[in-house]
């Protein structure tokens, strides 16, 4: 599903090589690494949202890192759901809008029906008329894993997903994101430094020194 | 999608928003009513002016004299003799001239003593029933009739003046003969009789207290004729030729209406100016809101394009947005403008006898405004939409 070669990116003098990278459809990979270690960039190549010097990312047999600017983002939006550290959203739409809207932005229809397996799943369908602001870290969190899998993308990146949460609601989360991921056949790749985390996925990759 | 985020964004700080809508508001009804004014102003001018070469009347200022005899706006400047005035009125180089007599009024509306001329002139048409023919009777104009209720054989005391309060000449009561149809102009706020009546009416007074002009056929007087010439010669030679060789004034019309509409024009450029600054005002205002929304969005707009969105699409959000904004003022303003209108247009129909026609219905000027004013704001959103469009979403996402 996920596949990387040769990966490097530059940051003026500091130069990133990243290992190889494998992940499945249906498989969690974790990739851990100290802060300053390049795990955002790693995520953000993967996405697709940053361009790398050398190498290649291939998406379900389409290397991305090919794709014009454009076609990256249609291409982003119908195979890539991203959870972020910090749950962002727009502040002036309901949940149930911003929940739909990944699914509206890359056309392909989000019906009632999977918001409502979803939004059970994952404790979170009393939320759906609220803003995002009164909802609380954890509820928001769950809110955006949601957002990412609802529009079934066939790879989901998570960045940090539980830093900012209690160690409850980590194991928690972090359990119902590998959940939904395998129900879907998504591939996961989650960049963490959290050690918490390294306790649930067994399939892991070290980055940076060392 | 976008459009849903566009409309909900604002809706989502209504303090911000509300204060560029407001600002927006003010400017281009401002705007949208300066240029209703001028046109009714300069339509209305030029009607009724049309075909009157010269006012003939009392010494007095030229202004106030084509003011009270062509618009009935003012009082007039005095009497003339009409011995003396026929001297001119027959001249062979004139191809009209039409007496008035003016002084009296009833409710407001101006009482005319004059010819049957002066309806042919302004083109009144009779809705119903027949010209003057004998003293005391009257024609009315469309909106004298429809406010006072008058009908056909209606009878009413004229009063003197032209104020509210004035003496009314009782036991001497006009008869309605005739009503016109709407002209749509200063005749339809106009009650027409021959000038016989005025005669008739000041003669039966100055037996009571005497300060009018006595009624004897060589002393008749009159306020003003209106004069068509037959050549562009006369009208050079006779205001020269009255103002020296006889003790009354001769005023051109399109002189005086010139001058007015200069020194009305200054006001307006004024306001003019005010409604434009009003107008920078307000479209800064959405600029800098949309830019300051921008920051404070930058993770939302990151977000979009993670989520699919292209960079177009951000760009026309922030576009949306301003666009909203301006429509949304446009409207108000044009409402604002009417409301005015509405609320002053009874007032000015009173006191100057000056009616709008269609003044609820945009006129292509003020569609150039809007579509001025929604192109401002869609450049006032251009900026920060061209800054959307060129986020940085990397650098944006990882420094939260």
């Amino acid at each position: 599903m996920l596949q990387t070669t040769g990966l490097e990116y530059q940051y003026g003098k500091r130069k990133l090589r990243f290992p190889a990278l494998y992940c499945g459809a249906g498989e969690v990979l974790l990739i851990t690494g100290s802060s300053g270690a390049g795990k955002t960039t790693l995520l953000h190549l993967l996405a697709g949202l940053l361009l790398p010097q050398s190498g290649e990312v291939r998406i379900a047999d389409t290397v991305t890192t090919r794709l014009p600017a454009a076609e990256m983002d249609r291409f982003r939006g119908a195979h890539t759901g991203i959870i972020y550290q910090q749950p962002h959203f727009i502040a002036a739409l309901q949940v149930r809008d911003n929940l739909l809207l990944a699914g509206r932005l890359a056309r392909k229809p989000v019906t009632p029906e999977a918001v409502n397996r979803i939004t059970h799943a994952l404790g979170i369908h009393h939320l759906l008329q609220q803003y995002p602001a009164r909802l609380s870290q954890g509820e928001q969190q769950r809110v955006s894993i949601a957002r990412a899998l609802l529009p079934a993308p066939p790879l989901i990146l998570a960045d940090e997903p539980t830093a900012s949460l209690d160690d409850h609601n980590c194991t928690a989360v972090a359990e119902l994101l590998a959940e939904q991921a395998g129900e879907q056949q998504a591939a996961l790749v989650i960049v963490t430094h959290d050690s918490r985390l390294k306790e649930v996925f067994a399939n892991r990759i070290h980055i940076g020194e060392g | 999608m976008i459009f849903k985020i566009a409309f909900k964004n604002l809706l989502h700080r209504p303090l911000r928003s509300l204060t560029s809508w407001l600002l927006l508001t003010c400017a281009s009804g401002m705007l949208a009513l300066l240029l209703l004014v001028q046109a009714q102003a300069g339509h209305q001018f030029e009607d009724n002016v049309a075909g009157i070469d010269m006012v003939l009347g009392a010494k007095g200022s030229p202004l106030q004299l084509i003011l009270s005899t062509v618009y009935h706006a003012d009082a007039p400047t005095g009497n003339i003799r009409l011995q003396e005035a026929q001297r001119w009125m027959q001249h062979p180089m004139v191809r009209m001239a039409i007496p008035l007599a003016l002084g009296d009024s009833y409710n407001g509306f101006r009482i005319v003593g004059s010819t049957p001329a002066y309806i042919l002139h302004y083109g009144g048409q009779m809705a119903s029933g027949r010209l003057f023919k004998s003293s005391m009777e009257v024609v009315v104009g469309s909106i004298v009739a429809q406010r006072n209720h008058l009908h056909i054989g209606s009878r009413f005391n004229g009063m003197h003046g032209l104020g509210a309060a004035g003496h009314v000449h009782e036991g001497q009561p006009y008869t309605v003969t005739g009503i016109l149809s709407p002209a749509d102009n200063v005749l339809d706020q106009l009650v027409i009789t021959a000038v016989n009546s005025v005669w008739d009416i000041h003669a039966h007074h100055d037996d009571d207290d005497g300060d009018e002009a006595p009624a004897h056929d060589t002393s008749r007087q009159i306020t003003a004729v209106l004069l068509q010439f037959r050549s562009p010669m006369a009208q050079l030679q006779f205001p020269r030729w009255i103002n020296e060789q006889t003790n009354m004034q001769a005023a051109v019309p399109a002189i005086e209406v010139n001058r007015l509409l200069s020194l009305m024009g200054s006001g307006i450029q004024l306001l003019r100016i005010i409604g434009w600054l009003l107008m920078a005002l307000a479209v800064s205002s959405i600029f800098f809101m949309l830019l300051q929304s921008l920051e404070e969005r930058r993770y939302e707009l990151a977000l979009l394009r993670s989520m699919g969105a292209q960079r177009v699409q951000l760009l026309s959000l922030l576009l949306l947005e301003a666009a909203f904004l301006g429509l949304a003022g446009i409207i108000s303003g044009y409402l604002l403008s009417r409301g005015i209108l509405g609320i002053i247009q009874p007032g000015l129909a009173q006191q100057f006898h000056y009616t709008m026609r269609h003044w609820w219905q945009p006129g292509y000027a003020e569609g150039g405004l809007a579509l001025l004013t929604w192109f401002i704001c869609l450049a006032a959103g251009l900026l920060p939409g061209i800054r959307a469009f060129r986020l940085n979403i990397s650098k944006t996402l990882a420094h939260v």
